[in-house]
């Protein structure tokens, strides 16, 4: 097949351009112009041509688009104000919907998010799925959260209007070279010493090679077209375990962490949004932490089936979390 | 109770935030379109804000959604040719900053706005923040005696990425004469001239310079000094010094106030007591005045009244005024002053 990935040099981007490449597929990587090629590794390599390109304008990178199979829709603003996190994933992605109705592709695989969940409507325990809710109340979130809302109706929408062959792949938190999960933890107390909440609540991850195995697949099966499926790894760890792990591989300098009950942190947030309503109509802007919405988001304990993402994908993690921990340890080794 | 007045937008980026929260909220005003090219920019900004419509055309909205007043929100580029046509389809009109590239184009507007016997306004908004207002008052009293020399500091770094810095993509005021430099000048021009007598610009003086790099900016550094009548201005601007801030030193015959917008105090020196004793007590209360600040400034972050809480002051007034209940907030007077400042700072410009 021949794939267009947009992020194509982001962390989940570079996994996904090689094991395409190693299964055997062309890439049409578009880059943002400021990239520099010479830092990213398979640039030159046989089957990957480079687009320049910032989906926030549209231009001549849409040209790129002529005669894939289909779009691997990676790219998305992770922080910022909510509008410069609105221009990169929602006005990125409305340019790209029209290009891509232009060239006539209609494949596209969309890297959406775990964080797209309504995690106050499931009890505690409870298994998030496919099947779970939507968050219902998107403004007492993150920005992150409400244009990745925004991003995936649209891309509903276009699927429905257009008929499109869409699948919609939300990712746990995906953690790899450059980037690991933060084990819990929600506030540096001292400088080694950090207040972690939570500490049994199971890990909603994934290691970035094993992710980028599930985005590929989902272009390659037909069966995963109109469908959403999340993609989290086998066995997951609690925050402990997963703390515990690092250790294991040999990250040696993670401090220690004082643990905090999720249930104290909750009732401590609706305390302080109690209040916040009461004195000042809900005007009053906390720590995420102590935020009722975005605090469940990330501690709620949960449990996280991938049956859905192996059935029909005939996914199967490659890397259980030993041996991805180890690889993230030699990838960051000088 | 009286019919509020019919508003649109046009330009639904980040700055419509700031207009649609007002207007979403005011009984003044009834949001009646809003309009960008973006289908989802136009789409949220309707659903998030509660406007009765969202539109692709700017003549369709002024013709089916009829709005008496739109505010202009598009890039500088787009600002003649949309107010131009929202004058002339009958609407007043509430423009961004810079409001036109030079004088001569604003003069081009408000001819039009004087023949369709429309208001004309540029959102100024810093005027009616707490400090500003609270230094015009300590100037109207008299307490500074006769201003003589106002100096506009901005610190901010805008050069390592954001709105302005990003190597990707171009910035909507790139194509200005100042660079990124020059969607913050009229915010400098309007706030320094705010505090002086009116009188003639002259010898001017303006350096502008690039130590980035980053040509998507134009400029990162502006040092500028001019006299206005007796006072002189010094309008400086630094993407590198720290810390970052946003500040006005106005210094008259009799004392001075300093302020700024970002971190809000206030701190004044004037004669307090005879002699000797003035400095003390002026110490002892700016000491006060500053702890009363920071207190002030963690519960304006918290409760996230923030650098435009000046906005809804200045557009409460302009719909008042619309309705005939108030004078208009901003004269046309104070908008073409603040330009005239511009042009000699841009058309004075040793570049380095």
């Amino acid at each position: 097949m021949k794939l267009f990935v947009t992020g194509a040099n982001g962390f989940v981007g570079t996994a996904v351009v090689e094991c395409a490449l190693s299964r055997g597929h062309e890439v049409v990587a578009m880059m943002r112009p400021s990239t520099k090629l010479d830092q990213v590794g398979w640039a030159k390599a046989p089957g990957v041509t480079v687009v320049r390109g910032d989906l926030r304008r549209r231009g001549d990178w849409e040209t790129g688009l002529t005669g894939c199979d289909a779009v691997l829709h990676l790219a998305a603003a992770g922080s910022g104000d909510f509008y410069t996190q609105f221009a990169a994933t929602v006005i990125g992605t409305e340019h790209l919907l029209a290009a891509m109705l232009s060239a006539g592709t209609m494949r596209l695989v969309h890297i959406s998010s775990f964080s797209l969940y309504d995690y106050r409507a499931i009890r505690d325990g409870d298994p998030l799925d496919e099947a779970s809710p939507l968050e219902a109340r998107p403004h007492e979130r993150d920005e992150y959260l409400q244009t990745k809302l925004l991003q995936e109706e649209m891309i509903r929408r276009f699927e429905r209007e257009h008929g499109a062959g869409v699948t919609i792949l939300r990712p746990g938190a995906i953690y790899g070279p450059g980037k690991l999960w933060n084990a819990g933890r929600a506030l540096r107390l001292t400088g080694s010493v950090w207040l972690a909440f939570g500490r049994s609540s199971i890990q909603k991850i994934t290691y970035v090679e094993n992710c980028a195995e599930a985005v590929v697949l989902a272009a390659e099966r037909d069966e995963a077209i109109g469908r959403t499926l999340n993609i989290v790894d086998d066995d997951l760890p609690t925050q402990r375990e997963y703390e515990r792990a690092m250790r294991r591989a040999g990250f040696d300098d993670l401090g220690r962490t004082v643990s905090v009950p999720v249930q104290l942190v909750r009732a401590v947030a609706n305390s302080l949004a109690a209040i916040n309503r009461w004195r000042f109509d809900g005007r009053a802007k906390l720590p995420s932490f102590v935020v009722p919405a975005k605090m469940e988001s990330q501690y709620r304990p949960l449990r996280y089936p991938n049956t859905a993402a192996k059935r029909v994908l005939g996914w199967q993690p490659r890397y259980a979390l030993d041996e991805a921990l180890r690889r993230t340890k030699d990838a960051e080794r000088p | 109770m009286r019919t509020p007045v019919r508003a649109a937008v046009v330009g639904c980026g980040a700055i419509s935030k700031e207009h649609l929260s007002f207007l979403a909220d005011s009984p003044l005003v009834d949001l009646v379109g809003v309009c960008d090219l973006s289908e989802a920019s136009r789409n949220f900004a309707a659903e998030r804000y509660g406007a009765r419509g969202a539109y692709d055309d700017l003549a369709r909205m002024l013709t089916e959604a009829r709005p008496e007043v739109v505010h202009v929100l598009t890039p500088p580029k787009a600002h003649r040719s949309m107010t131009i046509a929202c004058l002339e389809g009958g609407a007043h009109v509430v423009c961004e900053k810079p409001i036109a590239h030079d004088v001569a184009e604003f003069d081009e507007m408000l001819a039009v706005a004087n023949r369709c016997g429309r208001m004309l306004i540029e959102s100024q908004n810093l005027r009616f923040n707490d400090a500003c207002v609270e230094i015009r008052d300590l100037i109207s009293r008299g307490e500074l005696g006769e201003v003589l020399d106002v100096e506009v500091r901005i610190a901010l770094d805008i050069a390592s990425g954001g709105k302005f810095g990003d190597t990707n993509l171009p910035s909507p005021v790139a194509d200005l004469a100042g660079g990124a430099i020059h969607d913050f000048l009229p915010h400098m021009a309007y706030g320094a001239l705010q505090f002086v007598p009116d009188g003639t610009i002259d010898n001017v003086h303006a350096v502008w310079r690039n130590l980035s790099g980053n040509e998507n900016v134009g400029f990162d550094e502006l040092d500028a000094i001019c006299t206005v009548g007796d006072a002189r201005l010094a309008l400086r601007f630094s993407s590198v010094l720290e810390p970052q801030g946003f500040r006005f030193y106005v210094r008259g015959t009799r004392g001075q106030a300093e302020t700024d917008v970002y971190q809000p105090y206030v701190r004044v020196e004037v004669p307090r007591a005879r002699g000797p004793l003035s400095p003390l007590a002026n110490q002892a209360q700016n000491g006060v005045s500053l702890l009363r600040s920071s207190v002030k400034g963690l519960r304006d972050k918290v409760l996230q009244h923030g650098t435009y809480h000046g906005m809804p002051r200045m557009l409460e007034q302009f719909y008042r005024s619309v309705r005939g209940d108030a004078v208009c907030p901003i004269r046309p007077v104070d908008i073409r002053r603040p330009l005239e400042l511009v042009d000699a700072i841009v058309q004075g410009a040793v570049i380095r």
